[in-house]
């Protein structure tokens, strides 16, 4: 038998408490998250769908990037019929196989808009690096200042002008054509000409407008990540308008 | 048991993909009897143009495709 008898209760009371050091206070039983990705605060770990404003991101990039795998397919298919369309033609009345096809002479000043484009693509990913800069994306998200968006706002500004100019200079190419008594109809080179700039001001009027969108986002969304998401989404989708308009220059300029 | 389960389907259907694309390189596609003749009373060069038009339409869409299952993976 044991010399010293404890009560049950002060026992269990005594079990509780392994950890006390003797300095008179309890240790800390209900551990607290503290951050740094402890207690299950790793937000990988969590189920899907609910990890975060990166989670966020990535899905919407993934939405884009198949929307824009449409895109160019709808252009690829323009690009093979103008290839079909350039070799065919058709038996004349004396059995002579003729083809229509006549290059049209592009206007000098689609190489100006390429080269507006071009810049309007490095001043948008200007935009996009200002919206992820982390020194200052923390002190906008702490609230100290909202320098990354107003950047981003100028940036993407400067993207928009440079947007509606390139948009400009296709008009004037379209009434330069036309003045030469170039039209629509006018010709199988001069159908596909038309079809594809006009298809292609139209994808970048959806860009300008995105652009647009995401400069009121930029002041209206109280949330970074949004504003981020926002940005990152239109700037990706501009550089694909910009690529796409490399190609289809190259193919009407030496394509035909 | 289920995660081995899945990669042996996943190679499964990996093998049987690219044995249906092999074949289907192989089995030269006859279409309507119609766009045969049609395209055969046409000169060399509109039919070198139709190749051309099917190998860019379906150069780009295997492309696409091949990028779109590593683009997926990546992201999971």
């Amino acid at each position: 038998m044991s010399p010293i008898l404890t009560p049950p209760e002060i026992d269990r009371r005594h079990r509780a408490h392994e950890s006390d050091n003797g300095s008179g206070r309890r240790p800390p039983t209900d551990k607290l998250t503290g951050g740094n990705g402890e207690g299950g605060d790793n937000w990988n770990d969590r189920p899907q769908g609910r990890r975060g404003p990166r989670e966020r991101l990535s899905q919407v990039r993934m939405g884009l990037f198949f929307g824009l795998f449409a895109v160019l397919m709808f252009f690829i298919a323009i690009v093979s019929a103008f290839f079909v369309t350039r070799a065919s033609g058709h038996f004349d009345a004396y059995s002579h196989y003729v083809n229509e096809w006549l290059p049209t002479t592009i206007p000098s000043i689609l190489w100006l808009n390429t080269a507006v484009l071009l810049l309007s693509s490095a001043s948008a990913e200007m935009a996009r690096r200002s919206m992820f800069r982390e020194v200052d994306v923390m002190d906008e998200w702490i609230g100290l200042s909202r320098r990354t968006s107003q950047r981003a706002a100028a940036w993407l500004s400067v993207t928009l002008g440079l947007g509606g100019l390139f948009l400009v200079g296709q008009w004037i190419a379209w009434d330069q054509l036309a003045a030469q008594h170039v039209f629509f109809r006018s010709n199988p080179s001069s159908h596909f000409f038309f079809l594809i700039t006009i298809a292609h001001a139209i994808h970048l009027f959806i860009g300008v407008s995105a652009l647009i969108a995401a400069l009121i986002g930029l002041r209206r969304s109280h949330k970074l990540a949004s504003r981020q998401i926002l940005v990152d989404a239109t700037v990706w989708y501009w550089h694909a308008m910009g690529l796409l308009w490399i190609f289809l220059f190259v193919l009407l300029e030496y394509g035909q | 048991m289920k995660g081995r389960l899945r990669t042996n389907l996943l190679r499964w259907v990996w093998l049987v993909s690219l044995l249906l694309l092999g074949i289907a390189a192989q089995s030269f596609g006859q279409g309507c009897s119609q766009c045969l003749d049609n395209t055969r009373a046409t000169p060399p060069a509109v039919q070198a143009a139709y190749r051309k038009a099917i190998y860019l339409l379906g150069g780009t869409g295997a492309a696409l495709f091949i990028a779109g299952t590593l683009f997926i993976r990546r992201e999971r």
